[in-house]
């Protein structure tokens, strides 16, 4: 698989940029609503999060922001890159049915469009780190890694639900609502100290937890995250990776004739 | 197994499976040691092939015979059920054209594009953007987005770029049927090229012409196996033979020893026939009413019904008629149209000069038709009419009572190697030649 989509890197990088174009051909602001939609929420939820704050004034409403934005964006990007890569098969059935090139080319385009996405995210997020703390920091560069773990991460989901779509398209109906739970599931839009205590117990299995410490280390508190942090994110993505492998494996062969 | 083949398959079979839901599918696929309960639809089955280098080699037969499976499943946009397939270099299939191509993109730039999508060296592509560029014709369209072409236009770039990604393999499937003649030509002379430089080339077309100046060796595929493997001028012969005869029609006459006495008289038990034998099902009759097609029949020279004919076969149409109210000049004729829903021929028992005595309600005659189809071969759509002429000055017009449409399709086709005639229809021709004596 590696080697495939080494051999097609041309074409999912070129591919991937023209997608994230597309998306947003003919509207006037263009790539700005990419931004627009995350910076209404994080202005919003941490406004009303800074009310409960025991500290007041502007700097806690900037701080709550920031809090709100190391959260949510990176949480975005996977939601994104999880229901794109979830139809990227069924989407690309008129190719997938013509040529012969191998599943997982189309499912990588399709997560490597969510990076660049998620890219001009991390970009907002920077500025608002900036805006919020005043200055930064070299521990900031963490942010690389983190991210290509997450988007391996996502590429693995991917793998294990875009094929499940083909058989059952239930799937790709059922991911938003899974999505919609899993915003909640993890302390993104609220304070960590308001989740109930049965929540915080579920972080275990919730694989974006690690990601989501990792990255309120990186960018709050200036931190390295902790060799624990590090091998959940590196243990989740592994499992993701290798369980997609082996399902996208087994149904390789009834894709093309199904889609 | 010889050395030099480029494309080796061996035992082939292709199924498409269905299951009794997607659960049951999933379940299937992801734990194939379970009980399996799927139901195999075999589209093509044992099919052995080898080509050589250089060769080039026909594949011809009917719609759903396989053709299209085999191909995709040579170049690896399907998989196999069984058997294997090896092929020995790059794969080129023009069945592909201009699918992976980004509307927003130039030409030239699409042309690059295409490079990415078969994983080919750009550097080798763009060396040659020039002649690429001389071999489209299309002029300053060639930097102007793609979505700007006609579809000739977008053609021509897909077949240009293809062109000198310079395959191993080429695949055409009945690509050239587009763009305009002079194209057409152009390509043709292209891919003529590309076989003298000993590029192996597997051509599927239902253009027998074609089949015939291009191939060394044709495949016949019937019903998912090859059911012949020769030289082009038999092989084009076998597909004639192998589809000229309808067998379900055949076997219904075998069935049916007296068949050969075709009704002609309106008794009573070649009334149940016709009913039995109907092609009127689910094509019911519309029109005003007054006098109505019962039951209609469609047989060969030997009394067997058959919706399939060779040129110049004479079909037999039965009609039973019945008046529900009085008609006082009754009339009976048929329509054949083509795939362009043109009416080839239409003929009635009036333009035979078989008029008809007036109909009392509940009177029923048994009409018959004796046609010579001498017509192109094809597919065409049969209507059945019924008419009142009276109360009409003008002797073609008439007030249609009920019409049967679109029955069939029927089909015409050439079983001899020589075509009988030419053109949409044979037209009754003689010839004679006298030597010249010079005096």
């Amino acid at each position: 698989m590696y080697k495939t989509l080494i051999g097609y890197r041309r074409y999912i990088l070129v591919n991937a940029a023209a997608e994230v174009w597309t998306r947003y051909a003919g509207t006037s602001l263009g790539v700005l609503w990419n931004l627009i939609h995350p910076l209404t929420i994080v202005l919003v939820v941490g406004g009303v999060l800074s009310g409960l704050s025991p500290a007041r004034g502007a700097n806690a409403g900037m701080s709550m922001g920031l809090y709100v934005a190391c959260g949510l964006i990176p949480w975005l990007a996977l939601a994104d890159g999880i229901s794109r890569g979830t139809t990227a098969l069924v989407q690309n059935a008129i190719f997938l049915k013509k040529l012969p090139i191998p599943e997982e080319v189309y499912i990588a385009k399709s997560v490597v469009s969510t990076s660049f996405h998620f890219t001009i995210l991390l970009a907002l997020l920077i500025v608002i780190a900036l805006v919020a703390k005043g200055s930064a920091s070299p521990i900031w560069l963490l942010m690389v890694p983190t991210t290509l773990l997450m988007m391996l991460l996502t590429f693995g989901f991917a793998l294990v639900l875009s094929p499940l779509n083909v058989v059952v398209r239930d799937v790709s109906q059922a991911v938003p609502a899974i999505l919609q739970i899993g915003i909640w599931m993890s302390p993104i839009l609220y304070p960590e100290e308001l989740a109930p205590n049965v929540l915080r117990r579920l972080q275990v299995i919730n694989p974006f937890a690690p990601f989501l410490t990792a990255f309120r280390e990186i960018i709050i508190a200036d931190a390295i995250p902790s060799t624990e942090t590090w091998l959940a994110m590196g243990g989740w993505t592994l499992a993701a990776v290798v369980l997609g492998v082996l399902v996208l494996r087994r149904l390789r062969s009834e894709i093309r004739d199904l889609v | 197994m010889k050395h030099d083949s480029v494309i080796d398959v061996m035992g082939l079979a292709k199924s498409y499976r269905s299951y009794p839901g997607a659960v049951s599918r999933l379940r299937a696929a992801l734990l194939p040691n379970l009980r399996n309960r799927g139901m195999d639809h075999w589209v093509l089955r044992g099919v052995d092939l080898t080509v050589g280098r250089g060769e080039t080699v026909g594949i011809i037969g009917r719609n759903g015979s396989g053709k299209s499976t085999l191909l995709k499943l040579i170049t690896g946009a399907l998989h196999p059920t069984d058997g294997e397939i090896r092929v020995h270099g790059r794969v080129l299939a023009l069945l592909e054209l201009g699918t992976g191509m980004n509307p927003d993109l130039s030409g030239r730039q699409n042309v690059l594009f295409s490079a990415q999508l078969h994983a080919l060296d750009e550097g080798k592509i763009a060396s040659r953007m020039g002649e690429i560029e001389a071999f489209a014709e299309l002029g300053e369209y060639f930097d102007a987005p793609v979505r700007t072409y006609s579809s000739g236009m977008f053609v021509r770039l897909a077949f240009s770029s293809f062109i000198f990604m310079e395959p191993q393999v080429l695949i055409i499937d009945e690509a050239l049927g587009v763009g305009d003649l002079f194209f057409q030509q152009k390509c043709f002379d292209a891919i003529m090229q590309m076989k003298a430089k000993g590029t192996t080339i597997l051509f599927v077309s239902h253009d027998m012409g074609a089949v015939r100046r291009l191939c060394d060796r044709v495949i016949v595929l019937d019903a998912g196996s090859v059911a012949f493997e020769g030289p082009p001028d038999k092989a084009v012969m076998q597909f004639y033979l192998l589809h000229g005869s309808n067998p379900d029609a055949v076997k219904a006459a075998a069935d049916r020893p007296h068949a050969a006495d075709a009704p002609a008289s309106s008794s009573s038990t070649d009334m149940q026939a016709l009913l039995a034998h109907s092609i009127l099902e689910n094509h019911p009759g519309i029109g005003p009413g007054g006098l109505e097609i019962v039951a209609a029949r469609c047989l060969d020279k030997q009394g067997a019904d058959t919706l399939a004919f060779g040129i110049g076969e004479t079909m037999r149409l039965l009609m039973a008629i019945r008046a529900t109210a009085r008609v006082a000049e009754p009339n009976v004729g048929f329509y054949l149209l083509d795939r362009f829903n043109q009416v080839v021929f239409g003929m009635s028992a009036r333009n035979l000069g078989e008029g008809m005595a007036a109909l009392e309600p509940g009177e029923a005659v048994l009409v018959r038709f004796d046609v010579a189809l001498s017509l192109a071969p094809g597919e065409y759509a049969l209507s059945l009419v019924v008419a009142d002429q009276s109360g009409h000055s003008d002797p073609n017009a008439g007030t249609i009572l009920s019409r049967h449409e679109g029955i069939g399709p029927l089909g015409v086709r050439c079983h001899t190697a020589l075509m009988p005639f030419y053109g949409l229809a044979g037209m009754p021709t003689s010839c004679e030649i006298v030597p010249v004596t010079s005096s």
